[in-house]
């Protein structure tokens, strides 16, 4: 374990795990004033139940992207994925489709997407930012394409009051994001492959030198993250009431991204690990719990929230520029 | 070669969407009219899209982003959506709203070139901050003193928007051109080494280029506010998704060391005509197509970046810098 992570993400985590404690401390310290210290702990419990179902579509989505960064790629288009995934599920319940298949859509919609992006990115040798960028605007489009033609008398939104097609999101999210995060980190620590990934991001000419199949290698981390991505979306999916494309996970790329830089993984790639993207998906998810427990005021939220990742970045790396300097001139 | 490529897929937007809109474009006097009437519909609702991708190109040319440019153009027009309308508030707001703006952008540069934070990191946080900061000013209210301040409206209009797009695109690029500053800026994004043995003052660099980013999204909050009026917490979101896509589209290399502002106008252009051309589609679309055509916009906006970029580095490297 130890060889794959460097100090610096070994770093990160430890002050994940911290800061992980002391929001929970904080949330805890909230709930107390208003309550006995029996049901404060019992209030606790409770929102400590439902963390896995709540964090499990950004948690797996955050794990695939973190497969792809780590090539020195990115994928800014997963919020519009998922709007796509949404599109496809509103289009399977709407001709009656079994439960199974809708879900299997979205899987096989979002694993498709992201493999094309990868694609495109091999064939046309332009940057992953942009290609994915693109994508972030063109599968928005392709969603509300996809719902005004395949979905009869769409006006806008679809309600699904159906329990059966929400039970993944609903009841299963916590196993299946306990099962796919320990698929994750085995995975990691034990096979080549995320090793192979880590060495594309590192240095794509070493592994050229090396005599590593460059391409294949990218390919293969957009469908890893296209797989985890399908995963996250058919649970967002199917947690939903109301499927909108038109503003379904807007902005979700934005925090899954935070999350994945807050774990310590390199945003350029070569540098990371899953469980400090798991730490840094909890640490957001509990910030925002703690926002919501220490705040009355809605509307500073956000801005807390962004002072938070600014400032857990921040003060890591100022800490560290003495050696990204000298590493730099070397 | 790059410029003119854009300029040719301009000219066939513009040619298609005249015959989809059935304007009279059969004769030379009827392609002028149409293209003085859509040039005086555009500019003025381009105008924030212009002026904040002339700084994106700058920032972008070293080798960074600044995704915060949505954040702060709502942020600076919040700020000064506080002061009451009425001349006193070229004096106070006005001033105040640079003042804000350039200091964000410092906030920014600091975060890139003094803490060493990444800037895609740097401004995706700064991003959700200065929004969280807008929501904090704004709360759930919308603020329109713009019209009651005198004169302000004129800059939201046709010949005001003309005006500041030629002082900050035309005269501001012309300068930037030829200045010592585009050089270093350009060895900052191509060879960061490079430049710090070259003797280039790095540090200050990137904060000069953040803080101008500052002081360009005063502008366009200026632009912004002059044309609609009124400001609220989610003003601008998404904006500076356009304005990356434009510059990208121009020929701007997202790697950094290669940039034109030239062709970042003329990729803002190119995103303008698409998004004006499906809306007075719509017409021809209901009767044509199964699905609203203003839902094409966002999927042909994505095949135009790719194809942008992609006939740029097939023919972009024919190009100096």
């Amino acid at each position: 374990m130890s060889l794959r992570m460097t100090a610096p993400v070994r770093r990160r985590m430890a002050w994940l795990v911290a800061g992980s404690i002391a929001l929970l401390a904080v949330i805890f310290a909230c709930l107390l004033p208003g309550d006995t210290l029996g049901g404060a702990v019992s209030r606790l419990g409770t929102v400590l139940r439902d963390t896995p179902r709540n964090m499990a579509p950004e948690m797996l989505a955050a794990i695939g992207l973190t497969a792809i960064i780590w090539t020195g790629a990115i994928d800014l288009s997963i919020g519009s994925v998922l709007a796509v995934c949404g599109a496809v599920f509103a289009m399977g319940y709407s001709h009656q489709a079994h439960p199974v298949l809708c879900f299997a859509f979205c899987l096989l919609a979002a694993g498709g997407l992201v493999a094309t992006n990868g694609l495109l990115v091999r064939w046309l040798g332009i940057p992953a930012l942009i290609v994915t960028l693109a994508g972030l605007a063109a599968y928005r489009g392709l969603a509300l394409v996809l719902v005004n033609v395949g979905v009869p008398g769409f006006d806008g939104n679809l309600t699904v009051p159906e329990e059966i097609y929400r039970v993944p999101g609903r009841d299963w999210a916590g196993w299946i994001l306990l099962c796919a995060v320990g698929v994750a980190i085995v995975f990691e620590w034990t096979c080549r492959r995320p090793r192979l990934w880590l060495a594309l991001g590192s240095s794509a000419s070493a592994c050229r030198l090396h005599g590593l199949d460059l391409p294949r290698l990218a390919i293969s981390a957009f469908l890893f993250g296209g797989l985890y991505l399908g995963l996250g979306g058919m649970l967002y999916v199917s947690n939903q009431q109301t499927i909108d494309p038109a503003r379904m996970a807007l902005g979700f790329e934005l925090s899954v991204i935070a999350a994945v830089v807050l774990g310590g993984t390199n945003i350029f790639g070569g540098e990371g690990s899953f469980l400090g993207t798991v730490l840094g998906v909890l640490f957001l998810y509990l910030a925002r719990q703690a926002l919501i427990y220490a705040l009355d005021d809605v509307h500073a939220r956000q801005a807390f929230e962004g002072a938070l990742i600014l400032g857990v970045i921040g003060f890591d790396c100022v800490l560290h520029r003495g050696e990204h300097r000298m590493e730099e001139l070397k | 070669m790059r410029a003119l490529v854009l300029l040719i897929l301009l000219v066939l937007e513009l040619a298609l969407f005249a015959s989809v809109s059935g304007a009279d474009v059969s004769t030379p006097g009827g392609i002028f009219d149409y293209l003085e009437l859509k040039f005086q519909d555009l500019i003025p609702g381009l105008a924030p899209v212009l002026v904040l991708s002339v700084g994106m190109t700058l920032v972008l040319v070293t080798a960074g982003i600044d995704l915060s440019v949505g954040s702060m153009l709502a942020l600076v027009a919040a700020v000064m959506s506080c002061f009451d309308g009425g001349m006193s508030f070229w004096l106070t707001a006005v001033p105040l709203g640079l003042l804000v703006g350039v200091g964000l952008g410092l906030f920014n540069g600091a975060l890139v070139a003094r803490l060493d934070v990444p800037p895609i990191v740097a401004t995706l946080g700064t991003m959700i901050f200065y929004r969280g900061l807008c929501q904090v000013v704004m709360r759930d209210a919308e603020r329109a003193p713009f019209f009651d301040v005198p004169g302000y409206e004129w800059l939201g209009g046709f010949s005001g928007s003309l005006v500041l797009l030629v002082l900050v695109v035309g005269l501001g690029g012309w300068c930037w051109s030829c200045s010592r500053w585009r050089r270093e800026l350009l060895l900052v994004g191509g060879n960061r080494v490079a430049a710090r043995y070259a003797g280039v003052p790095l540090d200050r660099r990137l904060l000069q280029t953040y803080a101008l980013m500052g002081a360009l999204a005063w502008l366009a909050a200026i632009c912004f506010t002059a044309r609609n009026g009124a400001v609220n917490a989610s003003t601008a979101s998404g904006l500076e998704l356009k304005v990356i896509v434009a510059v990208v589209l121009g020929g701007t290399r997202v790697e950094g060391g290669r940039g034109s502002v030239l062709g970042s106008v003329l990729g803002a252009f190119l995103v303008a005509v698409l998004d004006d051309g499906l809306r007075e589609a719509k017409g021809w679309s209901d009767e044509h197509l199964a699905f609203e055509i203003s839902h094409l916009r966002y999927l042909l906006l994505g095949l135009l970046l790719v194809a942008g970029v992609w006939l740029n580095t097939r023919f972009g490297h024919r190009d100096s810098t």
